[in-house]
């Protein structure tokens, strides 16, 4: 049996690689390793797999030898702003190369870094839309700013620039305003950074209710290390945190997805710092504005009540004023209503006056007419007695002088009958006369005078 | 009481005396309240609170 050396079949195969291959060829494959040494050369360990993550169909070691990463890496870096890292799908120009000794490798010639810029962005999006599907891209946004930034949690590593910026930017602001700061440290590049920054928010998780936000600073550093913030665990960690989180991871390029999922990302550490004083002055602001709208409007109402008092007294005087010359009027009015209720009255009254004075006159005629009826009657009425007694004695008289007529001593005397008389009385009785007397005695013709020679 | 409700409270008070809601009776207590909230809330920005600082120290980050 014929047998080979070791070295021969190597050898062979080498031969046969380097004629089957022997130009270089571009190859897309997944970096699971990459290490740099001191010696300036990049040792990757690539991989090839199935459908993203599950199974590795292929294995190779690569090597960019110092003079070929001196200028591969810059260019990388600057196409897709990132340093090549592990997980990066890559598109490299390779070399085939069997060593005897170090078996299969791959040399890198050259890479194509808009496949992985490409490659990257389509990560980035899946990753965007997935945390857009459950619903938590926006909630860190979402949530209230304290009214007083005072109490700030800061994710960074201690010996970062970016942390002592800040801090002391806080500390020594003109302002004087305070504020608490607390450090979380945490790894801020390599692999190890989105594990060890969901760490530090989990311990700040526990003093939830003591801080008002979270920084996290990165600061310094390479910027294009910072594929480790596209991570999608670390992004939903910070999206549904919750405080509100600062991104001030501090790059001049495309978003990151923290960035994309914090409140807010600031350029740099500094930028941070300010935007917090900034929320300090604008309360400051905001309270000086209320004191002095306090001030005015405590001044207003003072003056609106001084006036109230002024206007009321010289309201008041005004109003006495008005009153007493609307009494002043009134009484006027009132006055010439007096009057001339007077007046109606004394006309009412003196036309009844009148009218009294006319019914007492014709009272008073009346009566006296009455009167002078009564008299008048009375008079007819005497007069009527009167000539009715007048009559009456009339009637006497005449009866009488019929009855003379008869009893007339004439007649009598002619009868016979004599009066005798006794100086000058007729005498009827005998008696009367005594012897001696003269007598008298009448006929109905001539007188006679006897001496009485007895009875 | 918390720096967010005093600044309420304060506005609130502000807002009641710009619409003529604040008698001449009131004023005085009123201007008392003021006065504590906004020296309350100046505390605030420009001192650090012990409490606060007790418990930060506790923090094992």
């Amino acid at each position: 049996m014929e047998a080979f050396t070791l070295y021969d079949l190597n050898n062979r195969i080498k031969q046969v690689l380097k004629r089957d291959f022997a130009e270089a060829v571009w190859i897309t494959a997944e970096i699971t390793e990459i290490q740099l040494n001191s010696s300036g050369h990049c040792y990757l360990q690539l991989a090839d797999k199935k459908e993203e993550d599950s199974n590795i169909v292929a294995t190779a070691r690569a090597t960019i030898w110092a003079f070929v990463f001196r200028t591969l890496r810059p260019y990388f870096e600057t196409v897709t702003g990132r340093s090549l890292s592990k997980g990066m799908k890559v598109l490299l120009n390779v070399e085939v190369v069997f060593h005897e000794v170090y078996g299969f490798s791959l040399n890198v010639k050259d890479i194509d870094p808009t496949y992985t810029v490409g490659d990257l962005e389509r990560k980035k999006q899946e990753i965007l839309l997935q945390l857009q599907e459950e619903g938590i891209m926006d909630m860190n946004r979402g949530l209230a700013f304290p009214a007083l930034p005072k109490n700030i949690a800061v994710i960074s590593s201690p010996t970062a620039a970016g942390w002592g910026d800040f801090r002391n930017q806080l500390e020594q602001n003109p302002y004087h305003y305070r504020f608490h700061i607390r450090l979380f440290p945490a790894v801020m590049q390599g692999e190890k950074t989105a594990e060890s920054v969901i760490a530090a928010l989990d311990r700040i998780y526990e003093y939830e209710s003591l801080f008002d936000v979270v920084v996290i600073i990165r600061g310094g550093g390479s910027q294009t290390d910072l594929g480790c913030f596209d991570s999608y665990e670390l992004a939903s960690n910070v999206a549904q945190f919750p405080l509100p989180v600062i991104a001030g991871i501090g790059h001049e390029r495309d978003e990151t997805i923290v960035d994309r999922v914090a409140y807010m990302r600031v350029k740099t550490p500094t930028a941070a710092a300010a935007f917090l004083i900034e929320a300090f002055q604008e309360q400051e602001k905001c309270l000086e504005d209320r004191k002095h709208r306090f001030r005015m409007g405590v001044r207003e109402l003072m003056h609106q009540e001084a006036v109230r008092q002024l206007t009321g007294m010289s309201g008041l005087k005004r109003s006495v004023q008005a009153l007493l010359a609307g009494e002043g009027t009134s009484l006027k009015i009132l006055s010439h209503r007096v009057e001339r209720a007077t007046q109606l009255y004394m006309g009412t009254r003196q036309s009844g006056f009148e009218k009294l004075k006319d019914r007492l006159e014709n009272r008073i005629v009346l009566l006296l007419e009455r009167q002078k009826d009564c008299l008048h009657r009375l008079k007819e009425g005497v007069g009527q007695k009167a000539g009715r007694m007048l009559e009456e004695r009339q009637r006497r008289l005449e009866m009488v002088m019929t009855m003379v007529k008869y009893v007339d001593p004439n007649r009598v005397l002619k009868q016979g009958y004599s009066i005798t008389r006794l100086n000058g009385k007729a005498v009827r009785d005998a008696a009367l006369l005594k012897p001696g007397d003269c007598i008298e005695t009448e006929m109905a013709q001539g007188k006679v005078s006897s001496k009485v020679m007895e009875k | 009481m918390n720096y967010k409700e005093a600044m309420a409270e304060i506005e609130g008070i502000v807002a009641q005396l710009e619409n003529n809601q604040l008698d001449i009776d009131e004023l005085s207590s009123k201007v008392k309240r003021v006065s504590e909230l906004i020296a309350f809330c100046k505390s605030k920005l420009h001192e650090t609170e012990e409490e606060v600082e007790k418990i930060l120290k506790t923090i094992d980050a």
